[in-house]
């Protein structure tokens, strides 16, 4: 392969560009191989934790990262007393086993209850172990990025081999990386505990029926995964250094590779990472760096659609639980809701009044910031609720309204209805083409599909100008100082420009933007509420309910969801469009598939499939951050505690509180007419 | 434990109606489905005509289910072609055949448990009427304003006898209400044919009863396809019996016959003593 390539180079260039030519091409396959291992003993852990468990880890990245920062750790207590070449030999044997038992205690405690719900209950969960274990990193070793770890001589250096030199820790990655990757294998393949493992993923009810505690193995295998994420982070934090946000940055490469090679499978994910490892790094970036980023995504969501199941896969069957919605929640009369539903619009729109004497003007920014955000949690509620599609891209959608906006506003017209109108409608556009492909797959693979057209976005946005050669979306960076005003033509007023007098009250700028906020969400509200009555949103609710039923009865519900993500699409497009409306700038940072993250749990914070859950979800979100910012800058920490659970205790949401309360109370109450407790029954333990 | 003696009695009154008006609505011709090097259905040439009360019967595992899985839709086919009422429906995706006029009901009882036996009813004849209304009639005006139909709805929730019960919701009610909801749904599709996959099954004697006596009732018009394991229910009823075994005909004619046949005993009606 290197000698033909070398060949060709020869004929282009002349002799004397041989030797060169070929140590660069060695030296870009070695770069591209080490990055592949990397990727390789990642990418294996989150696949086999799915084929097993069936669990899409989103903290698989985040065990990662704890791999290196747990190094650091012993490195600088063991450097002192040893010196930093066995330190860091100790280290890449304590660390795994320390994450490894991390990963074990998190599958036990929080990942095993869920077993047999609906698959996004792990996604969810996991999400929440991203938010926490991020925030965890940050608390022990702060936010600084550090250098690398010291690592021994003997592979530190280049070394001279075949007439060309390479880097000594580039061959050690690839030999201790190698062999441990064909030992995973050969435990996976050729023991008893591989063969436990392989049987219990694909019956799990019957292993138990053979005397053998499959949960245990369970443990054992999220362990292995987990530590084999910590080897990855520890052998690549010798080379990069390590920083907080190394998690992040691997994950979202890590499911490109594990959906390359199929879902569940170790061999593809082995062949899947060096093959990404090696596009990326010996030929994208070397070759095509302006489009680099965004051909794995391409690769992913074409994968996903000619073979969901990856090239090494297995097609998963559709299993788990539902989706626990917040519906029949049975609080409150459906009058009753409607009038608490008024009083609180009533309550909020006399809120901006107020602003500036009972209290200061950035709760009313905070409070902007709030209703576009349920009004977004509401858009996905409408697709995830109610049909049941898990998009883990919906952030697509505010990332395009906001730059589809802010480009019209900075490079056409400051025309704010011309901006929304062009936003709208390509935000239905581009909605209609996302449903289009990925609704024909199902479950993880629409989750993982959606997810793969938003991080598509997020590449393009920032190397967009790059590829033109002129500023359209400003890069990485993104579009600041927007300005627009409400008219057309030129016509118009700006909000900052105007004041409205409501009796001693006056109201301009943001907190006259709060009113169009405001309406935008309440009018959301009514509108998809109104869907839900019509004929098209009682067949939603039919496939939600038994899709094959209403295949039957002559409903095609691949049309009927692709048009509810085309309404959901363009809610979302409207959030982020009034975004920039009121901040006046954009940044690749709203498309981070973060966002994504959070927005899902708003929704379930709240209560899915209920749309006021949603808006209530967002409520609590930001109440919550902003009550705990007050004593911590790690209030992510809280947050993500508090979600992980309300997924295990609370999964149908705020919404289902007051029955869930009144249940335990009913319990209390049954309990109470019972003669007065005997001495061996105390109360409360049979709780 | 199948009573021979009522299964001989002569159903030639039946017959003949059948033979006086014969124009056939569902046909196959050498309809296959393998699963890997199994052939669950193998080259099945049936040919049902219009009103008629066809049977399908035959051991566990003779393809019954697959069979109707391939007339609905729910299968692809491996090799053999359907037709509909002068349509090559072969390739047809199901929500399509239901449009067609062929509604089926499972096996397994498949309604929605969460929604109101109403609703149930109601989403099943909203699909009859899909295409007559416009974007935002469809979109935005509230269900219980469709005249049409509700009317259908109500129609059919007195047939089936549970418009007493019509805002309860579907999981509530007994199982023979459950059957009945179900034959409720597909009336409700107007269909031409009616696929039933064993509608009596787990029901008790005076439930089956009652259920045959409703599809006799409601069903009267529509030509029937009936998958069952009870073969004096089929005897009865059954204007001509299809026997399958291992995914192949062996027999097929009016109820006499079929009782006569040597094969089917052999096949059939012998295990079924045993």
């Amino acid at each position: 392969m290197v000698a033909g390539t070398s060949h060709l180079l020869v004929e282009g260039l002349g002799p004397a560009f041989l030797d060169g030519a070929l140590a660069i091409w060695i030296e870009r396959l070695l770069n591209g191989l080490t990055v592949g291992v990397g990727y390789v003993l990642v990418a294996a852990g989150l696949s086999v934790i799915f084929g097993v468990m069936h669990v899409i880890n989103f903290a698989h990245g985040e065990l990662y990262a704890l791999g290196a920062f747990f190094a650091l750790a012993v490195v600088g207590t063991l450097t002192p007393i040893f010196g930093g070449g066995i330190a860091f030999v100790a280290a890449l044997l304590i660390a795994p086993l320390l994450v490894g038992l991390v990963g074990m205690a998190m599958e036990r405690f929080t990942i095993q209850p869920l077993y047999g719900r609906n698959p996004l209950y792990h996604i969810l969960l996991t999400f929440g172990f991203v938010i926490v274990i991020t925030d965890l990193i940050k608390i022990i070793w702060g936010t600084a990025n550090r250098p690398p770890i010291p690592r021994p001589d003997v592979i530190t250096g280049p070394i001279s081999i075949l007439g060309t030199t390479v880097n000594t820790y580039s061959l050690f990655t690839l030999a201790f990386g190698g062999v441990l990757t064909v030992c995973v294998w050969a435990l996976l393949e050729h023991t008893r505990f591989g063969l436990i493992v392989r049987a219990g993923s694909q019956d799990r009810q019957m292993i138990k029926n053979l005397g053998i505690d499959i949960d245990h193995y369970y443990s054992l295998v999220f362990g292995l995964g987990a530590a084999l994420a910590a080897i990855a982070g520890i052998i690549l934090a010798g080379e990069r250094g390590v920083s907080p946000g190394m998690g992040g940055n691997i994950i979202i490469p890590a499911f490109v590779i594990v959906v390359l090679g199929g879902l569940g499978s170790f061999k593809g994910a082995a062949i899947g990472g060096l093959f990404v490892g090696v596009l990326e790094e010996s030929i994208l970036k070397v070759f095509f760096s302006e489009i680099a980023g965004m051909v794995i995504f391409f690769l992913m969501i074409g994968v996903l659609m000619v073979r969901p199941q990856g090239l090494f896969g297995t097609e998963l069957e559709e299993g788990g639980g539902e989706l626990l919605t917040g519906r029949g929640g049975g609080f409150l009369a459906d009058g009753t809701r409607f009038k608490l539903g008024l009083a609180m619009v009533a309550l909020l729109a006399v809120l901006p009044l107020l602003a500036g004497s009972v209290f200061s003007t950035y709760y009313v920014t905070l409070l902007v910031r709030i209703l576009l955000w349920a009004l977004f949690a509401l858009s996905l509620d409408f697709v995830m609720g109610y049909t049941g599609l898990v998009s883990l891209g919906h952030v697509l959608f505010w990332g395009l309204g906001a730059y589809v906006t802010s480009v019209v506003l900075v490079h056409a017209t400051a025309s704010a209805f011309v901006a929304l109108a062009i936003a709208l409608a390509l935000g239905a556009l581009v909605a209609w083409v996302v449903g289009y492909f990925s609704i024909r797959v199902h479950g993880v693979y629409f989750a993982m599909i959606t997810l793969a057209f938003a991080e598509l976005f997020y590449r393009l946005v920032q190397d967009v100008d790059a590829a033109l050669g002129w500023e359209l979306t400003g890069g990485s960076d993104g579009l600041f100082g927007i300005s627009s005003y409400y008219g057309i033509g030129g016509v118009g007023i700006e909000l900052d420009e105007i004041a409205l007098f409501v009796g001693p009250f006056s109201l301009t700028g943001t907190e006259l933007f709060f009113y169009i906020a405001l309406g935008a969400l309440v009018a959301a509200f009514l509108i998809t509420r109104r869907m839900l009555q019509s004929p098209f949103g009682s067949v939603l609710v039919a496939i939600r309910e038994n899709e094959e039923r209403a295949r039957f009865l002559g409903y095609d519900p691949t049309v009927y969801k692709r048009r509810a993500f085309v309404v959901s699409g363009v809610f979302a497009t409207l959030a982020g469009s009034l975004f920039v409306f009121e901040q006046g700038f954009v940044t690749p940072g709203s498309v981070h598939w973060l966002k994504s993250g959070e927005l899902i749990v708003m929704v379930l914070l709240g209560g899915m499939g209920t749309l006021f859950g949603p808006i209530l979800g967002a409520f609590a979100f930001f109440g919550l951050e902003e009550a705990l910012i007050e004593y911590t800058d790690r209030w992510q920490l809280v947050l993500g505690t508090i979600f992980i659970l309300f997924v295990i205790f609370l999964p149908r949401g705020l919404v289902s509180l007051p029955e869930k309360l009144a249940s335990l109370v009913s319990e209390r109450g049954s309990n109470e007419p019972e003669p007065e407790p005997t001495a061996d029954i105390r109360p409360g333990e049979d709780d | 434990m199948a009573g021979t003696e009522s299964s001989t009695e002569p159903e030639s009154g039946a017959a003949t109606e059948s033979e006086s008006r014969a124009e056939r609505i569902l046909q196959t011709d050498g309809l296959t489905k393998r699963f890997g090097a199994f052939t669950a259905v193998d080259d099945v040439d049936l040919s049902i005509e219009r009103g008629e009360f066809r049977s399908i019967i035959g051991p566990n595992g003779a393809g019954k289910t697959t069979l109707f899985n391939l007339l609905s839709g729910a299968l692809p086919v491996s090799e053999g072609s359907i037709r509909f009422d002068g349509t090559d429906i072969t390739d047809l995706s199901p929500q399509k055949r239901v449009h067609q006029g062929l509604g089926r009901s499972f096996q397994i009882l498949n309604i929605f448990e969460e929604l109101t036996v109403r609703e149930n009813v109601r989403l099943a004849a909203q699909s009859v009427h899909r295409d007559d209304y416009g974007f935002f009639e469809s979109l935005f005006k509230p269900t219980d304003r469709h005249e049409p139909i509700n009317a259908r709805t109500d129609d059919v929730l007195e047939r089936i006898d549970l418009a007493s019960v019509d805002e309860e919701e579907a999981a509530a009610l007994d199982y023979g209400g459950k059957r009945r909801l179900e034959i409720g749904m597909v009336l409700a599709t107007d269909p031409k044919v009616v696929l039933f996959d064993e509608p009596t099954a787990g029901m008790s004697i005076e439930e089956t009863e009652a259920t045959i006596d409703l599809i006799e009732d409601v069903l009267a018009d529509q030509t029937l396809l009936l998958i069952e394991h009870d073969i004096e229910l089929v005897m009865d009823l059954s204007d001509r019996i299809t026997v399958l075994n291992q995914g192949e005909v062996i027999a097929s004619g009016p109820p006499d016959a079929i009782a006569a046949d040597q094969a089917v005993q052999d096949a059939y009606l012998g295990g079924m003593v045993e």
